[in-house]
């Protein structure tokens, strides 16, 4: 509740910068319009400079806490040196006006600039004018002649009192501007803050702008405090009466809210002769002969109409069609897509194919996804293949046009590190001191804050200065630092997007982006599509491919999940032989899933999001995997529950069970399960999550759940935020894990091929995949110019496929290279190197190819191949007749062999760094990850191998897992804090690592090697190489 | 000819640590611009540290480290301090960016009695300046900077033994560029000893001219052309502590050093000095500019340190001290009799210097110098700002400012104001004042101020 203070006069604040006038204001929006309703201001006008970015925000606030404050629009703007003005909308008209304005002088301008036109101002037809008179006597009878000629009956003079010292001059330069151009005056203090206590904030933001010191700012600083919203009572005594009323009187002009704003869809999507309805009803129908070929079971058919209904109700018609045509097109080009989303689980969106989640594998329940009653917007991504998103990107420019379309924004707020670091500088500090500290500081250290930790660097907790640094840190974390672009939400619209939001330049070139980001957009309900990239779509699309065009067969996703579960593949699953398939391929996936045992496709949502930050740490991980095996009772403390978390055991997994929990067993309405929702999402930035904290904990115990039932699910929606996982994403992931685990059972080889032909993309790297390839039989031949195309490719040889690695592994040579030799070969192959030598390709190109040994068909050797190559006289036409001769060049060790193998292509196809040393008799009483299996629980063993992996998850509680491979498998070791500490130097530096430790065996088979001593064994590869040259 | 080459390994380092028992455990000197740890210390390279590490792993590897701003200006000062050491003993001298020297030995040794004895002559004088270095020596200086980078630290004067230790050596120690050590390596190529086999004429057909040059110059065949040292005019030495200093007496051995410098200075130029400028840098705060004087010009570092200890005796340091610098243009040649101050040589020195002597005999605070500051707060004056950046609302200044300001009694009407200035929170003088104008009844002209307490004062006066 807000006590308004009376006061005799009223004002509104008609000219406010907030942070969102990046590195200017230094008040959030949402404190400005708290703070003017606190004060007893009517009305307060948010005017960002050349931005409306803040103002959803605004209105949302005024929404959410129903503040009695009038949120008008405006925008700051200075044209030249001599003009500064704001404009305010007072309709809809003006504010598309306004973004119509907003959108054209950033548009004209790089990223983060903006530049107006005469014209521009000029064309005001709707937006009422404050002018902000300059010191500039002759500029000021300029613009005065200017506004009074072409805007006069909307002109004010806008006036401050700043107590600067200027407040005389100004006084009469507004008396004598307004006297002679009849403009009224209206008071507008132009706050850049909302409490006075912000002006250092304030400071530090403009020396961070004007990347200088607060304390060499000098007169360029704020001289005080005043910029900031004043008690009527002060403004009373610091305006005179009738500038402080003006201000009413343009409030009262101005009754534009943002909830005018309606989305417009694209009317082309639905044909003539129908109803957006009709439309979408008839395209169900369509889909649902394709995907019920032997017809639609009568339940299925009711879910359907009921999804129909909700979604007429809601008015969500024009969105499914949007998405309809978005992947209509991609089928039509053969872009494999999958969309998932709190919509996309739906019978609705599996007949229009935009998701391939089976309603009758999963229970599909719609409303658990689109809420009446918590009135979320409906949210459905449709990852497409990664290589192939441009094309639909471009599809949808084509076909809306760059008026209509624009991508969201993603505002890039101060996080520690570089907030930390802006101050710092801003204070004084050494980069290098701040860096240094930077580096020293664990965010994921619960025990210790930052704040504590920098003390412990070498800062004085006692000084001035450290002290204000960590203050203003803490102010300045989550501001706003500048708008960047969505990863690929797009907001398409009927008319041109201008009239609805400014939009500007995104750095990347031919993006636009508006000015909102996606939880503005969904305050304002404004619906926008995901069209994300993902590379295991590419990967499944090119296994697709290589399995008819090798195998002759023809598969597909709904084809494989047509198939149903199959125990083969879940055997291989449950084994966690799962290298390179989707999401279940982390380290920490493939330690739950011999515990876990997954044995259906429901298993695979589960595993999918049960390891993560939020079950995690709500401790909910062991109770499920005890109830799923029978070792802990199922049991719910209330039917409502029940009806909740039935699905999971009775352990809340996903986060929608989250917040039905919350609302079933702790009362919360609709409105405050959304709040809560977005809360978690945004808990890290400004710790809002914490309102909710003793109503949820209270409202269960008072409903007769245990209190430490209620501080586990709330320690699990803290985990939930930044990484929320819903059950409608895990299940449309699971298809892609379940997809890409039966291609890799049924066709290794192609599905590795297609994942090397992908790469980049997930969590290994190609000499890892292919690693753990020859690890199940998969034979591989090395690039060579004479063989390989520029993809990798199968090979059959003898009734098996083998693969022949492509030359786009090969680092230094660029496609167009490759597809340039690939294109020139001749039938019979090249003969010598003097033939590729003839591509003229450039020679670091041809040296490239020369030391991967692609060369080694037309020479001895590779080091003999690259000196050729490297050969400027038979470059020379008249030349290149002349016989190569080989050379005196020694060549390659097994060593060198291998070493040149990993700096050409990042992997070797013969040679791994341990069987090398194995071969020559270094690793002794080591034993190798294939043989760990053999070895007792508990026993002590020593292994070594390449670091391919040190992850320190945030969940962990500091412990590193470290992963080591050899030629024969992948050991995991388990390093704990105490001992990582105590071998700083191997733990951190080593390539080739020993490790002495305990081997701990879980009854599943999962095997970790608890570390004890760490032995950095690098230099062990090197004496393979060369001996010592040591002068004596 | 015979030159030895002598890389500096640790520059920064050893003029920061001269007190090794009361360096910090671990420093390291790094270079922002690449990222990379240039210089480690002792306590530090057993941390598991190495030269190339990157901040990140430095500091994962040792919680507990000093950082150095590496600063090839600051680096190469140094170098030429060490120089003008050398120059004591040597005069072919030719200076290297990385921190290295070279030194032409063979043309010494009809002074020093054999080429031996002269190289332990410039290795002795750069022991005693404990600085660590490692050497080679070699027919130029490119082939005695290769033996240096080798880590060989051995005076090698046979040509035949000189060639064969080039030999061995690793092509990565050479001066080739990375691209043409990742070429060579790329061919199996690893040793000097493996390109010198290799023939020239094929080495001409596959690398630039620059390449066949140097290896031409590692043969012998020909030799660079190098610019000498000649030592500076003017003096300026400055050095930086490993660690912060709060206790102004704990400076003295950094100052010792620059006096020492100081004498070997003046002393190889047959010159004297009758004052220094010592600047004390801090790390929150302003340095403090000190100027010495003698009433005699001298040189001796001892004559010199009995001044600078009277000084050090009575030095407060403001805040903690992060290094120190000494400035000396006033140079005098040593004559018969260096005539007295007020004698005939007054008219010398301009306001600027009478400013300066005026400040040491009687202190800075009794020194001032009007001007207004870049600054909003009008009690902060400052001798060191320009008063470019005054603007119009400078007005409000009055002719003159009290010190410290008196309470204001008096009645008079207010004919300006107020000006609220509330800023200066990043300092010790943050104020929040409110400035009017004030006419007394007398009909004078006040500077006054309301501070937050509501109490009245009187801060200047109008002409």
């Amino acid at each position: 509740m807000y006590t308004v203070i009376i006061a005799n006069s009223m004002y509104s604040e008609l000219i406010c910068q907030s942070v969102f006038s990046f590195q200017t204001g230094a008040s959030t929006p949402e404190e400005l319009v708290t703070t003017a309703a606190f004060l007893g201001y009517p009305a307060l006008a948010l005017t960002d400079e050349c931005s409306v970015a803040g103002v959803v925000r605004a209105h949302a606030e005024i929404q959410r806490q129903r503040l009695p404050v009038q949120l008008i629009i405006g925008s700051l703007f200075h044209f030249s040196r001599s003009l500064s003005l704001v404009l305010l909308c007072p309709d809809k008209a003006a504010y598309a006006e306004l973004c119509r304005l907003i959108t054209n002088a950033r548009r004209r301008s790089p990223k983060g600039e903006y530049a107006l036109a005469e014209w521009d101002l000029l064309s005001l037809k709707h937006c009422l004018i404050l002018w902000l008179p300059s010191t500039n006597t002759e500029a000021c009878q300029h613009w005065g002649q200017w506004f009074a000629r072409h805007h006069a009956s909307r002109t004010y003079i806008a006036a401050q009192r700043w107590l600067d010292g200027q407040d005389h001059h100004r006084y009469n330069t507004y008396m004598q501007l307004s006297e002679q151009y009849s403009f009224p005056v209206v008071a507008a203090n132009w706050a850049l803050f909302h409490h006075h206590d912000r002006l250092p904030v304030q400071h530090v933001l403009h020396a961070i702008k004007q990347h200088t010191t607060v304390s060499q700012l000098g007169r360029t600083a704020l001289s005080n405090a005043e910029r900031t919203l004043h008690p009527v009572s002060k403004l009373s005594k610091l305006y005179p009466q009738k500038w402080l009323a003006q201000t009413q009187e343009i409030v009262s002009q101005c009754d534009f809210s943002l909830n005018e704003l309606k989305y417009q869809y694209p009317a082309e999507l639905v044909p003539a002769g129908y109803t957006a309805t009709s439309y979408l009803r008839q395209c169900v129908e369509k889909g649902i002969q394709r995907r019920f070929p032997e017809g639609l079971p009568t339940s299925i058919r009711q879910i359907i109409e009921k999804e129909l209904t909700l979604i007429e109700e809601q008015q969500y018609e024009y969105f499914f069609l949007t998405l309809y045509d978005i992947v209509q097109f991609a089928r039509a080009k053969g872009i494999l897509y999958q969309g998932r989303g709190s919509a996309a689980n739906s019978v609705v969106c599996y007949c229009l194919e935009i998701t391939a989640v089976d309603p009758r594998q999963i229970n599909v329940l719609f409303e658990r996804f689109i809420s009446k009653e918590r009135d979320e917007p409906p949210d459905i991504d449709v990852d497409f293949e990664h290589n192939r998103r441009e094309e639909v990107i471009q599809y949808i420019y084509s076909k809306y046009g760059r008026e209509r379309t624009a991508l969201a924004a993603t505002v890039i707020c101060y996080r520690f590190k570089s907030a930390f670091r802006d101050v710092g500088k801003a204070l004084g500090f050494a980069e290098s001191q701040l860096d240094y500290i930077i580096k020293q500081v664990n965010r994921r250290d619960r025990a210790l804050s930052w704040q504590a930790q920098i003390l412990e660097h070498g800062l004085d907790g006692e000084s001035r200065k450290v002290k204000q640094l960590i203050a203003l840190t803490e102010s300045v974390l989550g501001f706003p630092r500048h708008l960047s672009q969505h990863v690929g939400g797009f907001v398409i619209s009927s008319g041109p997007l201008y009239d609805l939001v400014p939009v500007e330049n995104a750095s990347m070139e031919d993006r636009t982006v508006i000015q909102w980001d996606k939880d503005d957009l969904e305050s304002l309900g404004l619906l926008k599509v995901d069209v994300l990239a993902l590379g295991m779509l590419t990967a499944i699309q090119k296994t697709f491919r290589l399995i008819r065009e090798h195998y002759g067969l023809s598969v597909d996703i709904p084809a494989i999940n047509r198939f149903g579960d199959d125990p083969q593949v879940f055997d291989m699953i449950c084994k966690a032989d799962t290298v390179g398939v989707f999401q279940i391929e982390s380290r920490a996936q493939m330690s739950m899933l011999p515990r876990l045992k997954p044995r259906s496709y429901y298993d695979l949502v589960v595993q999918i999001a049960i390891v993560r930050p939020g079950p995690i740490q709500g401790d909910m991980v062991h109770p499920y995997l005890l109830r799923r095996h029978g070792q802990m009772p199922v049991d719910y403390p209330s039917e409502e529950v029940k009806s909740v978390l039935s699905r999971t055991l009775g352990v809340p997994i996903f986060q929608e069970q989250v917040i039905q929990l919350a609302m079933v067993a702790a009362n919360f309405s609709g409105g405050e399960a959304d709040q809560l929702r977005r809360a978690m999402a945004s808990w890290k930035k400004d710790g809002r999550i914490y309102e909710f904290r003793d109503k949820l904990i209270d409202g269960m115990v008072k409903n007769g759940y245990q209190a430490s039932f209620a501080d586990a699910l709330f320690e699990q929606i803290k985990g939930f935020g930044g990484y929320g996982f819903p059950e409608s994403h895990s299940a449309s992931f699971a298809v892609l894990a379940y997809v890409s685990s039966w291609l890799k059972y049924y066709f290794p080889e192609a599905f590795c091929v297609a994942l090397l032909n992908s790469w980049p993309m997930g969590f290994y790297t190609p000499a890892q995949l292919t690693q753990d390839a020859k690890r199940h039989g998969i034979h591989f031949h090395a690039p060579c110019v004479n063989n390989s195309t520029v993809e990798h490719r199968l090979v059959e040889e003898n009734g098996h496929f083998s693969i022949q690695l492509g030359l786009r592994l090969i680092k230094g040579l660029t496609q167009d290279a490759a597809a340039h030799i690939v294109s020139h070969r001749p039938v019979r192959g090249y003969a010598s190197i003097n033939d590729i030598k003839r591509l003229q390709l450039e020679g670091n190109q041809l040296e490239a190819l020369a030391s991967a040994d692609a060369l080694r068909a037309l020479s001895q050797h590779r080091y003999d191949a690259r000196w050729k190559i490297m050969d400027n006289q038979t470059s020379l036409p008249l030349f290149s007749h002349i016989e190569e001769h080989d050379t005196t060049l020694a060549a390659p060790s097994v060593y060198q062999e291998m070493i040149e193998d990993y700096v050409s292509t990042s992997l070797s196809v013969d040679r791994h760094p341990v069987s090398l040393l194995k071969d020559a008799g270094k690793l002794d009483g080591i034993t190798l990850s294939s043989d760990l299996a053999a070895c007792s629980n508990k026993s002590l063993v020593k292994v070594i191998g390449c670091v391919t992996g040190r992850q320190a998850p945030g969940t962990a509680s500091g412990v590193t897992f470290i992963t080591l491979e050899d030629h024969t498998g992948n050991t995991n070791v388990v390093v704990w804090q105490a001992t990582a500490r105590a071998q700083q130097k191997a733990y951190l530096r080593a390539s080739l690592l020993q490790v002495n430790g305990i081997i701990e065996k879980s009854p599943e088979g999962v095997i970790h090697v608890i570390a004890g001593k760490l032995i950095d064994k690098s230099h062990l590869v090197a004496e393979l190489a060369v001996p010592s040259r040591d002068f004596h | 000819m015979l030159w030895a080459y002598i890389d500096f390994t640790a520059l920064i380092l050893d003029h920061a640590c001269i007190e090794q028992q009361n360096a910090p455990t671990a420093v390291i000197v790094y270079d922002d611009t690449h990222n990379q740890v240039v210089q480690v210390n002792e306590q530090a390279a057993n941390a598991g540290i190495s030269i190339g590490a990157g901040m990140a792993q430095a500091a994962a590897l040792c919680a507990n480290i000093t950082v150095l701003p590496f600063d090839s200006v600051r680096q190469r000062g140094y170098l030429q301090t060490l120089a003008t050491h050398v120059y004591q003993v040597a005069s072919d001298i030719v200076l290297y960016d990385s921190g290295a020297m070279a030194v032409r030995l063979d043309n010494l040794a009809q002074y020093y009695g054999c080429i031996t004895a002269a190289w332990q002559t410039v290795q002795t004088l750069l022991e005693k300046r404990n600085v660590q270095f490692q050497f080679g020596s070699g027919w130029s200086p490119l082939t005695a900077k290769l033996l240096a980078k080798a880590r060989l630290n051995k005076l090698l004067t046979c040509h035949r033994q000189i060639l064969s230790a080039i030999k061995r050596c690793e092509i990565g120690h050479s001066d080739l560029s990375d691209k043409d050590v990742a070429m060579f390596t790329r061919l199996g190529v690893h040793s000097i000893a493996d390109i010198l086999t290799l023939p020239v004429s094929e080495l001409g057909r596959r690398f630039k001219n620059e390449t066949l040059i140097y290896l031409n110059e590692l043969r012998g065949e020909t030799y660079p052309n190098v610019a000498y040292f000649r030592p500076e005019e003017y003096c300026h030495l400055h050095t930086e502590p490993a660690y912060e200093i709060s206790d102004g007496p704990r400076c003295r051995p950094w100052l010792c050093r620059l006096l020492e410098d100081l004498e070997i200075f003046l002393r190889v130029r047959n010159l004297v000095a009758s004052s220094i400028k010592l600047q004390v840098h801090y790390r929150d705060a302003a340095p403090d500019m000190y100027t010495i004087s003698s009433s005699t010009p001298i040189a001796r570092y001892r004559d010199w340190l009995t001044l600078t200890d009277v000084w050090l005796e009575t030095l407060t340091l403001t805040a903690p001290m992060t290094a120190l610098t000494l400035d000396c243009d006033e140079l005098e040649t040593i004559t018969a009799d260096n005539q007295d101050f007020f004698s005939n040589r007054h008219q010398y020195f301009a306001g600027q210097q009478l400013l300066s002597r005026l400040r040491t005999r009687l202190g800075n605070q009794a020194v001032w110098q009007p001007r207004i500051a870049d600054d909003h707060r009008i009690n902060h004056p400052s001798c060191h700002t320009e008063s470019a950046s005054a603007r119009a609302e400078d007005s409000i200044y009055p002719a003159l400012c009290m010190p410290e300001p008196g309470v204001h009694t008096d009645e008079g009407r207010i004919i300006f104001g107020p000006v609220r200035i509330q800023t200066g929170w990043w300092d010790s003088a943050g104020v929040k004042r409110d400035y009017f104008i004030l006419e007394s009844a007398q009909g004078s002209y006040l500077q006054i101020f309301r501070d937050s307490q509501q109490r009245w004062f009187v801060h200047g006066y109008y002409c």
